[in-house]
């Protein structure tokens, strides 16, 4: 017997109450991303510019986490697992080549579809291209590539023809969605993760402090005659102290990566637990959205791309939970860079930069609709679902910002 | 000591008038749009009228807390101004 497909809500609070939660959390995303400036793209341009894994590391920290986190509830019986796999898109070879496109492009402009958001809202001029750039690139897509991609994924062409529980790992392993299934799935896919992510972080302090050393004993002998031979210098690991603990809250300090990655890991709960039933459970930011904004944008002129462009008319509903999350990010930003004074319009001093951002925003717009979603609403949000799509967006998208890096440095720096 | 640079003023402002431009849209716009979606019979994009009425009271929401939270921090602003432009005075 297949497993089901009907969604079922954990409560029946209703619509007003998802909204507003999947606000909530989007506000927080904004807030914790901007304090703890996270981007995908920068902890992977780190690995080929200055080989520091500590925000890479980061990164599959939170992959880990949101496959353990979301699968716990699940497989103890919280949450239904349909409302796990529900979602699951296809998979083929649009992933892979839609997440390279988007990687170079998003490396390229200079942001994540995160970074891109909360920095647009503190200021960065170049993300606002970037954004608009990413509408223009969402809108290439649906007239010129979304057809033949649907037509690959009709007749099953280098893709499944199904998503939902057909690409649940669960299933794919076990062929089962039982709760010692889901259990096993989430440790399979979360614990490697996680170890993963702090055995590259621990490699990355290491060097940090072998750097760090001679410079600090070459400090105090510049200062003066030392009076103690100084111990290992404090490693930049996350300790609890109720002085960091005020600053960061009284904004004076940023977030360090793993306390950013722990919050968004809970955020991600939050959504998934509150969201189940009702509609996308998952943080799902900017790639559906950019697509919305530029519809948006049409309405006061008269166009609605609802009723007659490829896509736009049978992908896109006209407003979902995720809208006011993206809105609401922005304001979280906002309100983070405001309150922090790290608030300023930046435009950057080279103005290629400009044509850069609006030209890498196309990328990133054609790459994640081609992909079928971005590196939260899909990459993130895969490992939360317990699918694979994660495991060939993340190889695909590495290549992409490595080719961009390259770019960059030949051609662009 | 430096003045406060008029951005600290001036973007309270334009988030308060952003959320409330936000609401004002989706209430014209947006809502209009989906009328139109379920009147081209295009069920596939259209939202359902309980999922619409949420967004929209929700947005509604969100706007207040917004506004009241951007004019919050204009007036805290404001005064900091005033002080400033007190102290520069009497010194």
């Amino acid at each position: 017997m297949e497993p089901s497909s009907i969604l079922q809500p954990i409560s029946s609070y209703g619509y007003d109450v998802v909204f507003a939660v999947f606000a909530l959390s989007g506000f927080v995303l904004g807030w914790v991303a901007q304090r703890g400036n996270y981007c995908f793209v920068s902890s992977m341009t780190s690995i080929f510019t200055t080989k520091s894994y500590e925000r890479f590391g980061g990164l599959l920290l939170l992959f880990g986490l949101s496959a353990l986190l979301p699968g716990a509830l699940v497989a103890v019986g919280v949450v239904p697992a349909v409302d796990q796999y529900h979602f699951n898109f296809f998979a083929g070879w649009y992933v892979v080549l839609g997440a390279y496109v988007f990687g170079l492009g998003a490396a390229l402009a200079g942001g994540c579809n995160l970074s891109m958001l909360y920095r647009a809202s503190s200021g960065y001029v170049q993300n606002w291209l970037e954004l608009f750039g990413m509408m223009v690139g969402t809108y290439v897509f649906a007239v010129l590539i979304w057809p033949p991609e649907f037509y690959t994924m009709e007749k099953g062409i280098l893709s499944t023809t199904a998503g939902g529980f057909v690409e649940y790992l669960p299933y794919v392993l076990f062929h089962s969605v039982s709760a010692a299934a889901i259990g096993a799935a989430a440790v399979l896919l979360g614990v490697p993760f996680v170890l993963l992510g702090l055995l590259l972080q621990g490699m990355t302090r290491r060097k940090w402090a072998q750097v760090a050393q001679p410079v600090a004993v070459q400090r105090l002998a510049l200062q003066g005659p030392a009076l103690h031979v100084p111990g290992p210098l404090p490693s930049p690991r996350f300790r609890f102290s109720l002085a960091d603990a005020r600053d960061r809250i009284l904004l004076r300090k940023p977030y360090g990566v793993n306390l950013a990655t722990a919050i968004l890991a809970l955020d991600m709960v939050l959504v998934f637990a509150v969201g189940a039933g009702y509609t996308f459970n998952y943080l799902v930011i900017t790639s559906s959205d950019g697509g919305r904004f530029f519809e948006y944008l049409l309405f006061p002129f008269g166009v609605n791309l609802a009723t007659d462009t490829p896509w736009y008319s049978t992908q896109l509903s006209i407003v979902d939970t995720s809208t006011l999350m993206v809105v609401m990010l922005c304001v979280g930003a906002f309100m983070a860079s405001f309150l922090s004074g790290d608030f300023k319009i930046r435009i950057p001093k080279q103005r290629r930069r400009l044509a850069v951002g609006f030209f890498g925003g196309i990328l990133v717009g054609i790459g994640v609709r081609m992909a079928l979603g971005c590196n939260i609403g899909l990459l993130w949000t895969s490992f939360a679902q317990l699918g694979y799509d994660g495991l060939l967006f993340l190889p695909a998208m590495l290549a992409g910002v490595y080719t961009a890096v390259r770019i960059q440095g030949r051609w662009l720096l | 000591m430096p003045p406060p640079p008029a951005r600290r003023l001036l973007a309270p402002v334009a988030l308060a008038l952003f959320a409330i431009g936000w609401y004002v849209f989706s209430a014209v716009y947006i809502d209009g749009a989906n009328r139109a979606v379920f009147a081209s019979g295009d069920f596939a994009v259209y939202v359902s009228m309980d999922q619409m009425r949420a967004y929209l009271s929700t947005a509604a929401v969100l706007c207040y807390i917004t506004v009241f939270s951007a004019l919050l921090i204009f007036w805290y602003n404001v005064v900091q101004y005033a002080r400033y432009m007190e102290s520069s005075s009497n010194g």
